[in-house]
């Protein structure tokens, strides 16, 4: 895990700094003087040799401070605080959505394969992944909060101001999964092992949820690790038309805005998540399929 | 039984009552990017004069017609480098202290203290002795002045025409600022709003101030909500979730109209859109082919695809003097012309070198149309698309040849920033064409210290004369300011940024 963080902290460092953009001038605007351009650098620190500002930001992180947003003019930290809370739980709602129509769809379009109720199950795939989410926030917010007035639109706190935003991202998440689960269904019921729980007289319903499904869930589960990091750092756009503060929008405006200290504090912040988050998938390998373990 | 039925229902109309008097005393507003700080001495962005000027008042402020009045003083001239503001008396901070000199003085000091870093430091450096307190020679200012409580005086190296334009800045409690230092978490002003509570980029509440100088607010609260995609922020505003809306795209305006329920506040903008050339870039550093390019635009066609008002000048098409130098024979208006665009271009002795425009996302179309036109006389055009940040350090850093930008807030002909040979980057400034004429630099010099305003309008004829002959800035149109909000709300009057419709958010009610 350090290496990764390691390695993620320079890439992350080098690839904003060798970005064309002066932060401070994005910062105090068209009238900044070259003599406050020249303040504000030395103050922040910009004009330091950039392996010296790379160690001193890796020392302050090990001491638990990010620095300061040349922005916001406030802590990283305290950036990230405001707006992790709302990420996680937007990203964690729209994976269980996406897990809760991908199962039933993927596994009746395995069960039912080459029927109209595989071809329909697959075409909602098929929609969900081409449907920009873009598009499909916009008419979600058209119908259930103009036309209906069902759902508001916007903002963060409440559950109602959840679900939208959550459908949006867990639709397209949901396609991808619902593809995932038939392939991987269809492949565990061709094995021998399922003809013998059938031919040992098992009803149908224990054949799959005990013996299919549960072997068919190891990629399945890989996938989670791989969502989540996605969503973390990827739910920008939904972010942005559902006005969530989230960690995908502070991370994008900041790359806008050459904020170089809140994109490396960001990114840190969502590749720790994402190891922990795979860390956690390898250990559910385990809980799934007796035979996996751990040396 | 029925007793309790009846004072159940009036106990249920009572609280309705309340409830529906209690929304119609908050105001929502929609803007699409939150404030970087909300302390007015270091306030760039729109969004942050929002709020701000809700929180604070400055010695002077713009009314919708674009004058200067009195705000927290009156003021005047005692001489041509001298202006004397009057304090109001009983004019008392929100934490109930009252607002003296002293806090007037701390204010502008602070702005100039070079360890706050104050983008806005250079609004104030001909003041007297304003160099030798940046330079840590002095602990003050010597040219700003108590003379006694409520009387504070500033005084100018020289005579300088557009001094008011930045005497419009929130004051600050000096006994708060100087112990916080960036008044960012609470901030403390004698405004009509009190600031309650802010959530960065979700929300900030202000509550009335009962106590406001120029009486009570009508509204109990005002919420800014931070809306980035303006396609939802207009729905906000149909449902009902927002009450106004200040940032408004072309594609919003069908909505909006076509709204029953909505209005939208419509004003000639203080903006003009420009095409910059970097005058010492080939091949445009070469005049004739500024020239052709100019006559190759059709910038009438241009202005009415964009739906804007034509200027032909630097300054907002629809000022008085904008108007008058737009009747001026001798200012150059390069109307479209295929015929002179090849003649110009023969005289340049243009070659078929490739020409680029830089552009970011926000000016694509204007950067296609362009290409199309130029290519329709022969000269060979390329669009650079960037990303924003890397479109803008280009341009400063001299790296475009053509590039699509605007100026916005132009409230005074003063060109010093934009035009002058001192402001070329990197001195600092925005004469990002890398101009440079020395007739032209004594025309802006002039300008700036001549304080009779036929005189200055004069200087000014010259100043576009030259300009126009020069041709490092093809100028184009003003976009309209809009805002729109729900047709509730009385009180509301369109007006152009930086005043805007929320200037006079302090009588604005609701209709019952």
């Amino acid at each position: 895990m350090i290496p990764v963080m390691i390695g993620v902290s320079i890439i992350v460092f080098s690839f904003m700094h060798l970005t064309p953009g002066d932060p401070v001038q994005i910062m105090l605007g068209e009238y900044a003087q070259p003599a406050e351009i020249e303040a504000m650098r030395e103050k922040l620190g910009l004009n330091d040799p950039l392996p010296l500002q790379y160690w001193n930001f890796v020392r302050n992180v090990l001491q638990g401070d990010l620095g300061d947003s040349i922005y916001y003019q406030q802590p990283v930290l305290t950036l990230i605080r405001q707006r992790i809370k709302h990420t996680f739980i937007l990203s964690l709602t729209s994976l269980f959505i996406s897990y809760l129509i991908a199962f039933p769809i993927g596994i009746i379009s395995a069960l039912k394969r080459n029927t109209w109720i595989d071809d329909l199950g697959m075409s909602f795939a098929l929609l969900g992944v081409s449907m920009p989410n873009f598009w499909l926030g916009m008419m979600l917010i058209l119908l259930f909060s103009l036309k209906w007035g069902l759902l508001p639109a916007t903002g963060v706190g409440s559950w109602q101001q959840l679900v939208l935003p959550a459908v949006t991202l867990g639709t397209s998440g949901a396609a991808l999964t619902t593809r995932l689960v038939r392939s991987s269904m269809l492949e565990v019921i061709g094995h021998d092992y399922i003809r013998t729980a059938r031919a040992k007289g098992l009803s149908e319903w224990k054949v799959i949820t005990k013996h299919a499904f549960r072997n068919a869930l190891i990629p399945v589960v890989t996938m989670i690790g791989i969502r989540l990091g996605f969503i973390l750092g990827g739910s920008v756009i939904t972010e942005k038309v559902f006005a969530r503060p989230g960690m995908g929008r502070l991370i994008v405006d900041s790359i806008f805005r050459r904020d170089y200290l809140v994109v490396q504090g960001v990114t840190l912040i969502i590749a720790f998540s994402i190891l922990v988050a795979n860390l956690c998938v390898d250990l559910l390998y385990g809980l799934i399929d007796p035979k996996i373990r751990y040396e | 039984m029925k007793k309790l039925y009846v004072i159940l229902t009036l106990l249920i109309a009572l609280f309705l009552l309340n409830f529906v008097g209690l929304a119609e005393k908050d105001i929502r507003i929609g803007m699409n990017s939150d404030a970087t700080t909300l302390d007015p001495r270091f306030i760039t962005s729109t969004s942050g004069m929002y709020i701000t000027g809700q929180i604070f008042n400055g010695l002077v402020k713009l009314t919708k017609d674009l004058e200067y009045v009195a705000d927290l003083a009156t003021f005047e001239n005692t001489s041509d480098t001298t202006y004397v503001f009057y304090l109001k008396k009983g004019v008392k901070f929100h934490d109930g202290s009252e607002l003296r000199a002293a806090d007037v003085k701390f204010t502008y000091e602070s702005i100039l203290d070079p360890a706050m870093a104050s983008p806005k430091a250079g609004n104030y450096k001909n003041i007297v002795g304003a160099e030798e307190f940046i330079n840590g020679q002095t602990d003050q200012v010597a040219g700003i002045k108590i003379i006694d409580q409520y009387t504070i005086s500033f005084e100018l190296k020289e005579p300088f025409a557009p001094f008011l334009v930045n005497m419009n800045t929130g004051i600050v409690p000096k006994h708060i600022a100087e112990k916080e230092g960036k008044l960012d978490h609470n901030p403390v002003g004698t405004g009509p709003f009190k600031f309650k509570s802010r959530l960065v980029e979700q929300e900030t509440i202000l509550v009335a101030n009962p106590d406001y100088f120029e009486g009570a607010p009508k509204l109990n609260r005002v919420i800014y909500k931070i809306l980035p995609e303006s396609s939802v922020g207009v729905v906000e505003l149909q449902t009902g979730t927002i009450d106004v809306l200040m940032d408004i795209t072309k594609e919003d305006i069908v909505i909006i109209n076509g709204d029953p329920s909505l209005i939208l506040a419509s004003i000639a903008g203080t903006n003009y859109q420009y095409i910059g050339f970097n005058v010492t870039n080939s091949p445009v550093d070469n005049k004739y082919l500024r020239k052709a390019i100019a006559y190759a635009l059709d910038k009438e066609a241009i202005t009415k695809y964009f739906e804007g008002s034509r200027t032909y000048v630097p300054l907002a098409a629809t000022s008085y003097l904008a108007k008058e130098y737009a009747n001026d024979p001798k200012i150059n208006k390069y109307q479209f012309s295929v015929g002179k665009a090849r003649e110009m271009l023969d005289k340049s002795g243009y070659s078929g070198e490739e020409v680029v425009i830089k552009t970011s996302e926000g000016r694509k179309e204007l950067a296609e149309i362009m290409k199309q036109m130029m290519d329709a006389v022969g000269i060979k055009t390329k669009i650079e698309l960037l990303e924003w940040g890397t479109f803008y350090a280009d341009v400063k850093q001299g790296r475009a040849q053509i590039y699509l930008l605007g100026w916005y807030g132009i409230l005074d002909p003063d060109s010093y920033w934009f035009f002058h040979s001192e402001m070329t980057p990197p001195q600092g400034g925005a004469n990002r064409m890398y101009y440079s004429n020395s007739a032209a630099d004594y025309l802006i010099m002039k300008g700036r210290t001549t304080l009779d305003p036929e005189e200055r309008k004069a200087v000014y004829a010259q100043l576009y004369q030259v300009l126009t002959d020069d041709v490092p800035m093809i100028f184009l149109y003003s976009k309209p300011d809009l805002s729109a909000y729900n047709k509730g709300i009385e009180g509301f009057e369109p007006a152009p940024y930086p005043v805007t419709i929320l200037s006079n958010l302090k009588n604005a009610y609701w209709k019952r």
